[in-house]
């Protein structure tokens, strides 16, 4: 026991010497290094990791943070430069409420609606679903740290791109796509403390900073800026510049694609070639983030999870990794430097390593995390020294020291929070309100065609919250459209008989003419139903629709004339009544026997309701 | 003290624990009701005496905890899924599902014997269930039911599948024969054609041999073409009936011809029933009598090549069928509640299942409670839960779903 937690601390302590904010490639490195070139390694083990890491930066990150020191001490220096960076900020933020307020103010009928039976609402707009929106909000503010003096705004996009944004304002926008995509409350609490991170860490002044610092810098470094001003220069106008543009392109929120196509207006989304050096920043807010998490008592050991699954995601369908966090690329980078962030935090390096994670790579990442292990063991020796560990040493060595501190900390909160059983990974709030997310986002991604994360979507919504009639009549939709095999049609139609089961108000109309579609195909004749079926089908829609026909009553017609009814016509528009519609789920026998045969005038029921009601026993 | 010799007496006093300790039925799974001081829970069925209760927890224990990702975990009660209601908190010793049962309404205890069910999948894929009932309150009987108006006048036909199974093709499995269910089909389908106004050739009979898996298909084939809006349509069915233990809304009726191995191929899914009666019949007013969970029943299914249902798991049958059966215009009874074993015996005039026998007697007239000459369903319904809790001691309660349907006339009495 004992040898055992000293190792692993030791391990950690080494471990965590390697993961350094810049680490990032330093482990890709290491984990592409051959055994032959580790023995080589080992025997080098006096070259100091600072210098590892220092080669294993890009260009472009090198030349990042060299523009970034100049700039930063320019502004803290340069009463003139500081201003010009305050203003260049200030409009940033403005043109990102503008965003905002572009957003907020889209009304459902602003958009590009095309209202037919499937009630398609084709934009990013705020998802109008108020349960949602202030559940996310409240873990949102409850994600904020303590004496923060900036304030935030969570909110919840319908779109189903998983990606997460955060403006300058403090507002942090969520879309369904990914809240769909995160499997539990601790996850959820990642993602937006790694958004709170953003505006916590001012990451977007550092932007401006750069940006106003780029010249200025590029002057004095004359040699480097052919070069430099050709390829940074081109990023950062994408990155300010972009705004103006979205704000004026008012077709831009047509689609998501278009959406997508933007995607410099956002911390978040910045094309890895351009702007490589934006890792330092994603680092920094997954550290803050994780932090955050513990703080709020949520299981941090589910961030490897969440990352994992976006990555299965991604894979599977391009469209989905649009946007997130960043590319694909480094979604593949940032697992496994959380798989070591978080083991570390745990106390138990290799246990947790192989534990932690459900992957469809699994096997892949498991080898990944071995051999990033067995190249951090060698080094343990060198850890044993304490040298580098030593509080006096120099400024990197220090910064190693308070980071290894830290990483003590949080070990000893996640122990004590799961002593307590304390440890929060999902919650009964979280569930209900992903039931309706998971449903709507399935609904949406079904409209773009995107048919595994629909089905998926829908099928866990059903799983999470069994009595909901949408669910289960898109969940209907997406198998028959999908369906190969009769058993899968049976399951739609399945699906269908349970919507309306549980639409107990009536106000599907759909799986009606399902019903009678399936009625038509199938080889027996049933005329009689298929005609019902069709009436009740345009009886619904139009007590939905405000008395409007269904937009394909033609094709309905002739449906109903291959069934045999050949002069059943529906009244169209305005003065459709309801009288005749049943009353759901009262229908007795009594009733249903006794509305033809004595149906009183309009107006008795109202003028002599005394009178009525004795005669009218109760069924 | 040498501390590695703590460490091997721990060591070694962890691994005798192991040996000796005896493996939970229930594993990994175990319930807790903390206002009533209540934990560690793994019997099949808790008593307790009161339906207020805000909250049920179950335990998951290690190590199956730890490869039990947080959303892989399902929970219904009483057939419907509560995971909106559920949070899970991760604890040193396992997870901790909470399930907030104030949080719906539709979640509060009903008295009775509510179920709570649970199943996880873990990493390797690997499948965990296990079901409690809590029984709320020692009756779970409503109020007697008194009819208020009227007694619908019945103006339509009268269809009636009749299906009863004591022998069965194939007993791997353990699938065992029965004594009386074909008795019991036989008495119904009679007292249906002699004294109840059903026509010969509206009877579809099928006993034994004959009540083949095709042949049911067809026989339902056939009402749904027949059968017109304002018609009655009787299923009665006394056979084994069985659930798959993993995904328990799927139920299956064994039939003559139907092998335990394998349900999904050779056994009818109540479900692909529902969908043909939702969808394709054409009468409002059907009334459905289930006697399905005769003892000796199915008490090991093997599950799809991954493991065997534990013998002593929860019988939830007819919970689910409940639900399945449940809407507009149909009456449900069956022959027990969730839990319970259907009994048979020589007693029951001489020779039947209980539930069959208090139906027979109830509509041969007894169940009039009304004195109106007419059995309505309601009456019938009532008589027969409580006449059967009778004869049983509280054994067997069937299961009684009449919705709107209660005054609807099954028999008229002849005196």
């Amino acid at each position: 026991m004992l040898s055992h937690s000293r190792k692993s601390q030791i391990a950690s302590l080494v471990m965590f010497a390697l993961l350094l904010p810049m680490l990032l490639p330093a482990v890709a490195v290491a984990r592409r290094k051959t055994s032959t070139q580790q023995e080589a390694a080992d025997k080098n083990k006096k070259d100091k990791p600072a210098k590892d890491e220092k080669n294993t930066l890009s260009k472009q990150e090198r030349k990042w943070l060299e523009v970034f020191k100049f700039s930063k001490q320019r502004y803290d220096t340069n009463p003139d430069f500081r201003l010009e960076v305050e203003e260049a900020y200030r409009r940033m933020q403005r043109e990102h409420s503008e965003y905002a307020f572009s957003i907020n103010s889209e009304d459902a009928k602003g958009e590009l609606v095309k209202k037919d039976k499937y009630k398609v609402k084709a934009t990013t707009t705020l998802y109008e679903n108020p349960l949602a929106q202030d559940y996310v909000n409240r873990v949102g503010q409850s994600m904020v740290p303590v004496g923060s003096d900036k304030l935030y705004a969570f909110k919840i996009m319908l779109n189903p791109v998983p990606e997460a944004r955060s403006l300058s304002t403090g507002t942090i926008y969520v879309s369904t796509g990914l809240l769909a995509s995160i499997d539990n409350e601790a996850q959820l609490s990642y993602v937006l403390g790694h958004e709170i991170a953003h505006v916590e860490k001012e990451h977007w002044k550092d932007d401006v900073l750069v940006a106003e610092g780029l010249e200025d810098w590029n002057e004095k470094n004359r040699q480097q800026k052919e070069r430099l001003g050709l390829i940074t220069k081109v990023g950062l106008n994408i990155a300010t510049m972009g705004m103006a543009n979205a704000a004026n392109i008012t077709g831009w929120a047509g689609t998501m694609f278009a959406d997508a196509a933007m995607p410099t207006i956002f911390k978040l989304a910045m094309p890895d070639t351009v702007v490589g050096w934006d890792r330092q920043q994603e680092d920094q807010a997954d550290e803050a983030a994780l932090r955050y998490m513990l703080d709020r008592k949520y299981d941090p050991r589910e961030v490897p999870k969440f990352y994992s699954k976006l990555k299965a995601l991604s894979q599977r369908d391009k469209r989905t990794g649009l946007g997130f966090i960043a590319s694909a690329a480094r979604l593949n980078e940032r697992e496994p430097l959380l798989m070591q962030m978080i083991p570390l935090m745990a106390g138990s390096a290799t246990g947790m390593l192989l534990t932690g994670a459900v992957s469809l790579n699994m096997k892949n990442m498991q080898d990944q995390v071995q051999e990033t292990v067995k190249a951090m063991l060698p080094k343990e020796k060198e850890a044993d020294t304490g040298k580098r560990l030593d509080p006096t040493a120099n400024a990197a060595g220090r910064e190693q020291a308070s980071q290894a501190a830290v990483s003590g900390e949080y070990s000893g909160k996640i122990k004590e929070l799961l002593d307590a059983g304390e440890l929060i990974g999902s919650s009964a709030e979280f569930q209900s309100v992903m039931a309706a997310i998971r449903r709507d986002n399935g609904i949406r991604a079904f409209y773009y065609d995107m048919f595994h994360m629909a089905r998926e979507n829908l099928e866990e919504s059903i799983r999470i919250r069994s009595n909901d009639p949408f669910a289960h009549y898109y969940y209907g939709i997406v198998l028959k459209l999908t369906a190969r095999t009769l058993g899968e049609k049976q399951r739609a139609l399945n699906e269908f008989a349970l919507a309306v089961q549980y639409d107990r108000r009536k106000v599907l109309a759909e799986p009606y003419l399902h019903r009678a579609l399936a009625m038509i195909d199938s080889r027996e004749s049933h005329t009689r139903e298929i005609v019902d079926n069709l009436k009740e089908y345009v009886t619904l829609y139009q007590r939905q629709n405000a008395g409007a026909l269904p937009p394909n009553m033609d094709l309905i017609y002739d449906y109903m004339q291959d069934a045999g009814e050949t002069s059943w016509t529906a009244i169209p528009a305005m003065n459709v009544s309801t009288k005749n519609i049943e009353p759901i789920g009262v229908t007795t026998p009594a009733t249903a026997q006794r509305t033809p045969v004595s149906e009183p005038p309009p107006a008795a029921p109202v003028t002599q309701p005394q009178i009525k009601k004795p005669t009218t026993r109760r069924p | 003290m040498n501390p590695q010799r703590i460490l091997f007496a721990l060591i070694l006093a962890i691994l005798l624990a192991q040996d000796f300790k005896t493996v939970p039925s229930r594993a990994p799974f175990s319930l807790e009701i903390p206002q009533l001081n209540r934990s560690g829970i793994t019997s099949l069925e808790v008593r307790i005496g009161t339906t207020q209760i805000n909250t049920v927890k179950i335990r998951i224990a290690e190590p199956a905890a730890d490869k039990i990702a947080y959303e892989r975990i399902y929970t219904v009660i009483n057939a419907e899924s509560a995971n909106t209601i559920q949070t899970v908190k991760a604890a040193s010793d396992g997870k901790v599902v909470t399930l907030d049962l104030e949080r719906h309404e539709r979640f509060r205890l009903r008295p009775g014997k509510n179920v709570v069910e649970i199943s996880a999948i873990d990493r390797a894929q690997q499948q965990y269930y296990a079901s409690f009932v809590i029984n709320a309150g020692t009756d779970g009987m409503g109020k007697p039911y008194r009819s208020v108006g009227p007694v619908y006048q019945f103006g339509g036909r009268r269809y009636a599948l009749v299906v009863g199974v004591s022998r069965y093709k194939f007993h791997e499995g353990g699938l065992n024969d029965l004594e009386y269910a074909h008795v019991d089909s036989r008495s119904i389908a009679d007292f249906l054609k002699t004294r109840a106004g059903f026509k010969d050739a509206d009877i579809s009979y099928l006993e034994n041999e004959n009540a083949t898996v095709e042949n049911v298909r067809a026989a339902v084939d056939l009402f749904l073409d027949r059968a017109r809006e304002n018609d009655l349509v009787v299923l009665f069915v006394a056979s084994h009936g069985t659930q798959d233990p993993f995904d328990p809304k799927n139920l299956y009726l064994v039939l003559h011809d139907s092998k335990v191995t394998n349900m999904s191929r050779t056994a009818l899914n109540m479900s692909e029933l529902q969908t043909l009666f939702s969808t394709r019949l054409r009468a409002k007013r059907m009334v459905i009598l289930i006697d399905a969970c005769h003892s000796g029943g199915v008490d090991s299914a093997p599950v799809s090549g991954a493991r065997q249902l534990e013998r002593n798991e929860n019988n939830t049958f007819n919970v689910y069928a409940e639900k399945l059966f449940s809407g507009e215009g149909r009456a449900l009874l069956t022959s027990s509640d969730v839990n319970e074993i259907s009994q048979e015996g020589k007693k029951w005039g001489g020779g039947h299942g209980v539930f069959t026998w208090a139906i027979l007697e109830g509509l041969n007239g007894v169940a009039d409670v009304t004195r109106d000459k007419v059995v309505t369903t309601g009456e019938l319904f009532d008589f027969v839960s409580q006449k059967v809790r009778e004869q049983t001691n509280g054994r067997q309660s069937p299961r009684a779903l009449a919705g709107t349907n209660r005054d609807f006339p099954l028999t008229s009495v002849r005196k």
